[in-house]
């Protein structure tokens, strides 16, 4: 008994000085635990728990236990949790430019785009704190690409699949109808059934994502052409980073940002495993002729007039992204 | 046993090494054998001095009988497990747990019809083979599996290892079809564990996972400690159910660990459990 109530009192000790002298950030993610994500981000909180003497604390809640993007979003709202790795789709609501990577084709290699976030990724993050997030950085997922059973070259030959997007993500189902594909929504969770079954038969993933859900064992073909960029941000609420002082704000963006940028550097290595692990795994890739990748072409920039008309994303962000991809293609020429 | 052992049980391999019949049915017994005593020891740090020792001769003995499919499932069991257990040097770790995946994938391709090329042959071809099998390639089977993911396990940074998990998941439910009972009721305790890999928003069905945890539990009785740690670990942490996460790990210490064919396993799943008891305050 005595045991039990001096165990008692040490943690009513503990949970006061922890209310009366520190801040925690109780942050969200989908990613499991054990993932290379989840080690990197439990090792940056543990290493800012030791060097602010403890004022600053990291909780995290892997695995999607807080739920979905938009459930995470109301609870950071109501201040149940400080933070979370979202994809762009998820802070859309918040930050509708968070998206500029997000335009169907706008880039045609990882190179582009490496040139392109160098110069924006700050006024991006910029953009979004101004919107009450901060943001410690972009991570890349991958370009996603066309896997279907049978195989597609044309956009003509897209169409007659029955090809999936996300539940709840109109930016994706507009993006697919701009190529006059009528979408077939489900759940994330649902589609591995779903190809099972022959529900749906084309998916738009990143190789990473269509071997982390096994989907590709249930495809055959890839067409080699990248179709939109995905990535993810760790946030936090402004509410709870402006109760820490100046220093260890920036002991918290110093070490976060650093754990952002290791995810981001083995984010490329893994999109290019996952590429060899498809080919490996017996799924073929398809090359179109020089036509028919313009034809694809064609009805991405029509889309993406479209979108920025509708405030998809802003018109000086995009002119000022076309400009950065057309000084490098300069460099190339 | 010791050293001095070994060397008269290689002695008298070697003087008994005339007739290559004989001799891989004498190689098999003395590996299975050698495994159960392995596999019973509970000294854990003897098991991890010692077994190289063992190991090193069961290679010679399978490079002397490639072909013997008892001498290739044991050698890879052995060479998986220890790895596993033992080896935290990472590319070490993934040279023994390739070797024991070679072992694997041999003793399939020579026992069972059909059985070569598993791992690269199409998905769908793959899965017509597997519905294919009988209840008397379940060992076989099975050690192909386990080893199997334990190979990706090791590997589980690199998505070119990855992509083969669903390979495995479909093996060990063709087990579960073919004798649940295996092993303890191990098919049980790995799909229990692929079914909590994801979160339930990205496809993974952690209520499938533990009706698998808790089948796993019944057909060993309860004696398989390792089954507890794992449906701890992998399913009351991805659902945030503490009360259970630590009910599990007690009764996983409160249990007597000394079980045939089981000891070993259950002193490693008791200290992963202590492990794991210790850092709950952390992560709930």
């Amino acid at each position: 008994m005595r045991i039990f109530s001096l165990i008692m009192v040490g943690a009513l000790l503990a949970s006061l000085s922890s209310a009366t002298n520190g801040v925690t950030f109780k942050v969200a993610t989908l990613s499991p635990d054990g993932s290379a994500w989840m080690k990197l981000l439990r090792s940056a909180g543990a290493e800012i728990g030791e060097r602010s003497e403890s004022r600053v604390t990291f909780k995290f809640y892997p695995g999607g236990i807080m739920g979905d993007d938009k459930t995470v979003l109301r609870k950071i709202r109501l201040g149940q949790l400080h933070g979370a790795v979202l994809t762009a789709g998820g802070l859309t609501q918040t930050y509708t430019d968070i998206q500029l990577y997000n335009l169907p084709m706008v880039f045609t290699s990882l190179a582009e785009l490496d040139y392109v976030r160098a110069r924006m990724d700050p006024l991006l993050l910029e953009g979004l704190e101004g919107k009450g997030y901060v943001s410690f950085g972009i991570a890349e997922v991958g370009f996603a690409y066309a896997m279907s059973k049978v195989a597609v070259e044309t956009v003509g030959e897209a169409r007659a699949q029955r090809v999936w997007t996300p539940s709840g993500d109109p930016g994706s189902a507009r993006a697919v109808a701009a190529f006059g594909i009528k979408p077939i929504s489900l759940s994330i969770a649902d589609v591995y059934s779903g190809l099972q079954t022959g529900l749906i038969n084309g998916v738009a993933v990143p190789p990473v994502g269509a071997i982390a859900l096994q989907w590709h064992t249930q495809l055959d073909h890839v067409l080699d052409v990248p179709l939109l960029y995905v990535y993810g941000l760790l946030a936090v609420g402004e509410r709870q980073f402006s109760k820490l002082n100046e220093a260890d704000q920036a002991l918290v963006r110093e070490v976060m940002g650093e754990a952002v940028r290791q995810v981001n550097a083995r984010s490329r290595k893994d999109h290019e495993r996952a590429i060899v692990a498809l080919k490996s795994q017996g799924l073929l890739w398809h090359r179109p002729s020089e036509p028919v990748v313009q034809e694809w072409q064609a009805y991405a920039e029509r889309a993406i007039v479209k979108l920025v008309e509708e405030g998809f994303v802003t018109r000086p962000m995009y002119e000022s992204l076309l400009r950065h991809l057309s000084d490098y293609r300069a460099t190339l020429d | 046993m010791g050293r001095i052992a070994v060397a008269i049980l290689s002695f008298s391999l070697l003087v008994s090494g005339g007739c290559a019949s004989l001799m891989s049915s004498v190689a098999a017994g003395f590996t299975e054998n050698l495994a159960n005593a392995i596999l019973d020891n509970p000294d854990l740090a003897m098991v991890r001095d010692g077994a190289p020792a063992y190991l090193i001769l069961i290679d010679g003995l399978v490079a002397q009988s490639p072909d013997n499919v008892n001498l290739l499932n044991q050698a890879a069991l052995l060479n998986s497990a220890y790895a596993a257990a033992f080896v935290e040097e990472e590319k070490r770790n993934q040279a023994l747990q390739s070797k024991a995946l070679g072992f694997a994938s041999r003793a399939a391709c020579r026992g069972i019809d059909d059985g070569c090329e598993l791992r690269t042959r199409p998905y769908p071809e793959y899965e017509r083979w597997l519905a294919g099998l009988d209840e008397e390639q379940v060992p076989i089977l099975y050690r192909l599996g386990t080893t199997w993911a334990a190979w990706i396990q090791a590997n589980s940074d690199d998505f070119v290892a990855i992509a083969e998990l669903g390979r495995v998941k479909a093996l060990m439910q063709r087990v579960i079809e073919l004798d649940e009972s295996f092993d303890h009721g191990g098919a049980h305790l790995y799909m229990g564990v692929f079914e909590t890999i994801l979160p339930p928003g990205l496809g993974g069905k952690p209520e499938v996972g533990r009706n698998h945890f808790e089948r796993a539990v019944e057909l060993s009785g309860g004696r398989q400690l390792l089954t507890k740690v794992m449906f701890a670990e992998q399913y009351a942490r991805l659902v945030f159910d503490r009360e259970l996460h630590d009910r599990l790990l007690q009764e996983v210490l409160a249990t007597d660990p000394v079980q045939p064919g089981l000891t070993l396993i259950n002193v490693v799943a008791q200290e992963q459990a202590a492990a794991l008891l210790e850092s709950a305050d952390a992560y709930f």
